[in-house]
């Protein structure tokens, strides 16, 4: 099978069965079962009545909001969210960016909407760090209100999952939560159009720009133990896989590239075999060098390489 | 040792995962789930 048609089925497939509470029109509530003490790998808010699983950053900003009024000898600071996704990104590093999260699954469909195509400038890449230093670790462990509870500040301010996937159609399914939208809100929703306006201009927007959870598993990039492979014998420099990439990674000069989501798309793209994904091989350690007793009748240490001292 | 540092880190955030467990995160996590996210909507 076409390597990327089974991507886009296995995002299909995950999109679906991770929001596949199919009740809630006839509840009118969101799914409250115990899969939600699950976090889903990819960014999918867990406010969408669909959503079987938990917000991976919803949840470690309400930890770190709730860490003062925690009164355990150990404070819950997040571990079981963390560890997880820490595992997952030690495992196989952005692979669920490129094939599990919702999120991103959307943004490759709008991008399918003929328009003309930009690049994105790529200092503009480090923004998503400073969203999940700033909006997702600092905001909600600081900016506490009078009881000390801190807000979910990326949810809050930024997260165009939560407005698509969770507050229209929360809104379609209570029209009372229509009378306490105000300033959040419609804050949301403008955010919500410069992501989709990007999206459909610039691919995977969203992910390369603002995403914390594609910011966080790419710190795991270069030390996965998947990695995309590259052949350099077999590359005969033809670009193929320059526009192929959907995060504008230059496969054949940039090595473990903390934008690449693993999506293979440039492996699919290099008919020259110079691209293949697999298991992270050590680069053989430089050999030791021993300083050994000269012969006799010279002077100086003799310098013996490859062999162990 | 083929990645130290991947062995390492996997070691710590199994770590991390299990104490996370033994302190109760977990119905934490579940009750977080359960309750619709104001935040998330823009509402609250």
């Amino acid at each position: 099978m076409d390597l990327n048609l089974f991507r886009r089925l296995v995002q299909t497939l995950i999109s679906l069965a991770t929001n596949g509470y199919l009740l809630f029109p006839f509840t009118q509530d969101i799914y409250k079962g115990p899969l939600k003490a699950v976090c889903h790998p990819g960014l999918n808010c867990y406010a969408c009545p669909g959503a079987l699983l938990s917000c991976p950053v919803g949840a470690i900003q309400n930890f770190l909001g709730a860490i003062r009024l925690y009164s355990g000898a150990v404070p819950q600071v997040g571990g079981v969210v963390l560890g997880y996704l820490g595992f997952i990104g030690v495992m196989v590093g952005r692979v669920p960016c490129g094939w599990l999260c919702p999120f991103g699954f959307i943004q490759d469909l709008l991008h399918k909407i003929p328009s003309p195509k930009f690049s994105l400038w790529r200092p503009l890449r480090w923004v998503k760090y400073v969203v999940l230093v700033g909006l997702v670790i600092l905001a909600p462990l600081f900016l506490v209100d009078q009881v000390g509870l801190g807000h979910p500040w990326f949810c809050k301010l930024i997260c165009p999952a939560g407005t698509l996937l969770g507050a229209f159609p929360l809104l379609a399914i209570k029209p009372t939560l229509w009378q306490n939208l105000g300033f959040w809100f419609w804050n949301k929703v403008f955010w919500l159009l410069v992501i989709v306006v990007g999206a459909i201009l610039i691919s995977r927007f969203f992910c390369r720009l603002l995403c914390p959870l594609g910011a966080f598993y790419s710190l795991f990039n270069r030390i996965s133990l998947v990695k995309l492979d590259f052949v350099e014998g077999n590359c005969v420099h033809c670009l193929a896989c320059v526009p192929a990439c959907p995060t504008g990674v230059r496969a054949y000069e940039e090595r473990d590239s903390r934008e690449c989501i693993l999506c293979l798309r440039c492996v699919q793209a290099c008919r020259f075999g110079a691209l293949d994904f697999g298991l992270r091989r050590s680069v053989p350690a430089p050999r030791k060098h021993a300083v050994v007793e000269p012969p006799r009748g010279t002077s100086g240490p003799a310098l013996v390489r490859g062999k162990k001292s | 040792m083929r990645n130290p540092w991947a062995v390492g880190l996997i070691i710590f955030f199994s770590l991390l995962f299990l104490v996370g467990l033994n302190i109760g995160e977990l119905d934490f996590l579940y009750n977080l789930g359960r309750t619709i996210c104001l935040s998330c909507i823009g509402v609250g």
